[in-house]
């Protein structure tokens, strides 16, 4: 399942490339891209709507940038 | 208390701050003639550095806790505060505030880039106008469900595809198709939301919700398109990845490898080592490829061209074969006269009498025949035979027009009846007496042979037409247009063949088609262009690039915008990466200082952005139609 998201806040394109890379190691996410120009996060997942994005959020946090602010 | 925390965190505050103290240190430093640094400026380089740097070197430790150890903001702290343990206290509080600086303007560039997409692409109404129990409401676009009735007005955009129910009006879908002359419109047309009634008063029947209708399918993919990543992304990231940590094992080297053998100070090698810190920043380059696809993106959309992704850009830049379906592509699906072979009657005659007995038709061949024939009497009575033709009084004698099929029914011999052409041919009888037969023929797009001259000027190597319409009419098309190579009377799934035999030969092919069964060929060419508009899902699926609408002009100019955004693409990445190594070289020499590679570093960032936004006003034009 893709599940799509808007993603503000992010300081630079480098670290959307890495917050994507951080995302993408999380169980149960195949794959995920982050387009910094449109603020957008798609999330391609054999999860549920709720899990996945409980993982992204657990991932943000991870990151420790909190400016970073995922949505649906 | 709020206002002073407002004021914090304003991006200027540490930038114009750091400037207080910076300046009066820095002026105080080079007037003063004791040897060294005067105290003074050093206790004003201190709370300049703490002011500006604060928020970057708190970032940088809580970085290093989230396993961020090449993170920007650390190898910037590094370099500052390095700076200022080797005695070099202006040039580390100089590289901090001209990194606030630049990272500010870099910021307010992809904000502006950002927010001309966004201008562009608001092409979809946030309210309707929808009749509910006889009174109007306004209501959210959202909340609009298909087959509710919506009522428009002049200036107003529409919401949601829907078909008019009645009213009459000029209508302007420039937003959607690039086409910027006015189209009139009447009851049964269909209007794609993102369309502006110009004048007039409509009333519609909504056929589509608000979140699968054109203007949302086309926003849609646009803010997709990002997700099929080009080559050149990819190599930039791949490079980006590699990058940081070669050229922080430079730094390291070059500050102990010299001092090891005695070569230079430990003092310099280290500040040119700082340098090399500044310069490992990757953001320059990583920004400068998706920001060209990013405006080429965008610009190409507010002209009717949709690149599904910046994967789609370099094989339609190197195309060199264009194959093209013949009708609804090449030609516009209307008829027209060709010629007329009269038989013992005059050709007005026989010209009138068709008409006249084709009475009201809107059979796409009886309708051409009124554009010669203004005004045609009514038929004393009129019959239409499915499939055949037309059977009608006139003058009290009875008239047909229509195939071969209709006249040999009726009895009507003539050796004309036994020639070889079938579709696009009128014959007409009166009274069992045969009179002649009436040619009509596809009418070629007015800016078709402009289009396909241009493919060529372009360097396309070769354009065939893939058509399933008999061979005659075929080959005329294609003679007239200049097209190289020409098969007709095709079965949808031999088109499909002789594609397959086409990609087979190597050379970049592109495919163009309406999408109108013709989807498995839009997905097997290296690029599938399907042409008129978001109307077909399979078609969108299928095909690589989306032309909104029918107009062939655009096809060159799709061309001309992937070149232009593969050439932006490629000229921010080599001068990123000459700067970068211009900087990295002098800096290893001691040639410049840290300010100039912060300075090289985003000023590369902002013209890559700025050279990419061009892109959002290049508009090509190719003999545009007339009308």
């Amino acid at each position: 399942m893709k599940i799509r998201y808007s993603i503000k806040g992010l300081d630079c394109p480098n670290c959307a490339l890495k917050l994507a890379e951080l995302i993408e190691k999380q169980d149960g996410i195949d794959s995920a891209k982050i387009n910094f120009l449109t603020e957008k996060l798609s999330v391609e997942t054999s999860l549920d709507a709720d899990a996945a994005f409980a993982l992204i959020q657990k991932s943000v946090k991870e990151f420790g940038e909190d400016d970073v602010v995922v949505e649906k | 208390m709020k206002k002073l925390r407002k004021l914090i965190k304003n991006p200027l505050f540490p930038i114009i701050a750091g400037l207080l103290f910076f300046v009066p240190a820095f002026i105080i430093d080079h007037v003063s003639a004791a040897e060294g640094t005067p105290t003074v400026s050093l206790i004003f380089y201190f709370i300049a550095l703490v002011i500006s740097g604060g928020e970057v070197f708190v970032d940088a430790v809580r970085g290093i806790f989230h396993k961020k150890f090449l993170d920007e903001k650390f190898l910037m702290s590094i370099a500052s505060i390095g700076a200022v343990c080797i005695g070099e206290y202006e040039e580390g509080v100089a590289v901090m505030i001209f990194y606030l600086v630049g990272e500010y303007f870099q910021k307010r560039a992809v904000e502006h880039s950002r927010s001309s997409i966004r201008s562009l692409m608001d092409i979809r109404p946030d309210e309707a106008t929808v009749l509910r129990d006889g009174k109007e409401e306004r209501v959210d676009a959202d909340d609009v469900e298909v087959g509710e009735t919506l009522v428009l007005r002049a200036g107003e955009r529409v919401p949601l595809d829907a078909r008019i129910t009645s009213g009459t009006a000029d209508v302007d879908t420039s937003a959607l198709t690039g086409e910027s002359i006015p189209r009139s419109v009447g009851p049964d047309d269909t209007l794609d939301s993102g369309t502006v009634v110009l004048n007039g008063t409509l009333t519609l029947l909504a056929i589509r919700p608000a979140e699968d209708s054109a203007a949302a399918r086309i926003l849609d993919l646009v803010e997709n398109a990002g997700d099929r990543k080009s080559k050149e992304e990819n190599f930039i990231t791949k490079f980006a990845k590699y990058y940081t940590p070669f050229v922080v094992a430079c730094a390291v080297l070059l500050a102990f490898i010299p001092p090891i053998f005695g070569w230079m100070p430990i003092i310099d090698s280290v500040h040119r080592a700082l340098l090399f810190l500044v310069v490992s920043c990757p953001c320059a380059l990583v920004i400068s490829v998706p920001m060209a696809f990013f405006g080429g993106i965008g610009g190409a959309a507010s002209q009717g061209i949709l690149y599904k992704g910046g994967n789609t850009f370099s094989p339609l830049a190197h195309a060199e074969t264009f194959a093209m379906d013949k009708t609804g592509t090449l030609t516009d699906g209307t008829f027209k006269v060709r010629a007329a072979y009269p038989v013992g009657v005059s050709e007005e005659e026989l010209l009138t009498l068709a008409a006249t007995a084709e009475f009201g038709s809107h059979h796409p061949m009886a309708l051409c025949l009124f554009d010669v024939v203004k005004n045609p009497a009514h038929p004393e009575a009129q019959e239409e035979i499915a499939g055949k033709g037309v059977r009608a009084k006139v003058d009290g004698t009875t008239v047909l027009v229509g195939n071969k099929k209709l006249l040999a029914e009726a009895g009507v011999t003539h050796a004309d009846l036994d020639l070889p052409v079938g579709a696009g041919v009128l014959f007409v009888a009166r009274d069992g007496e045969y009179l002649g037969r009436i040619e009509v023929a596809d009418r070629i797009k007015p800016e078709a042979k402009e289009a396909i001259a241009a493919l060529r000027n372009l360097g396309v190597k070769k354009t065939v037409m893939l058509s399933g319409d008999r061979k005659e009419n075929a080959e005329r098309v294609g003679h007239e247009l200049g097209i190289d190579e020409v098969n007709a009377e095709l079965l949808p799934n031999q088109k499909y063949e002789h594609l397959e035999a086409l990609t087979a030969t190597g050379r970049g092919v592109a495919y163009v088609g309406d999408g109108i069964n013709d989807a498995p060929s839009l997905a097997r060419a290296d690029i599938g262009i399907a042409m008129g508009g978001i109307g077909s899902d399979s078609a969108i699926e299928a095909a690589d690039v989306v032309i909104m609408s029918d107009a062939l002009d655009r096809l060159p100019a799709a061309i001309a915008i992937a070149r232009k955004t593969l050439l932006i693409s490629k000229e921010n990445i080599v001068f990123a990466l000459t700067v970068k190594a211009a900087i990295l070289v002098l800096g290893a020499l001691g040639l410049v200082s840290m300010w100039w590679a912060v300075f090289a570093d985003v000023g590369v960032a902002i013209i890559a952005i700025f050279n990419s936004i061009r892109m959002l006003h290049y508009h090509p034009k190719y003999g545009k139609k007339e009308q």
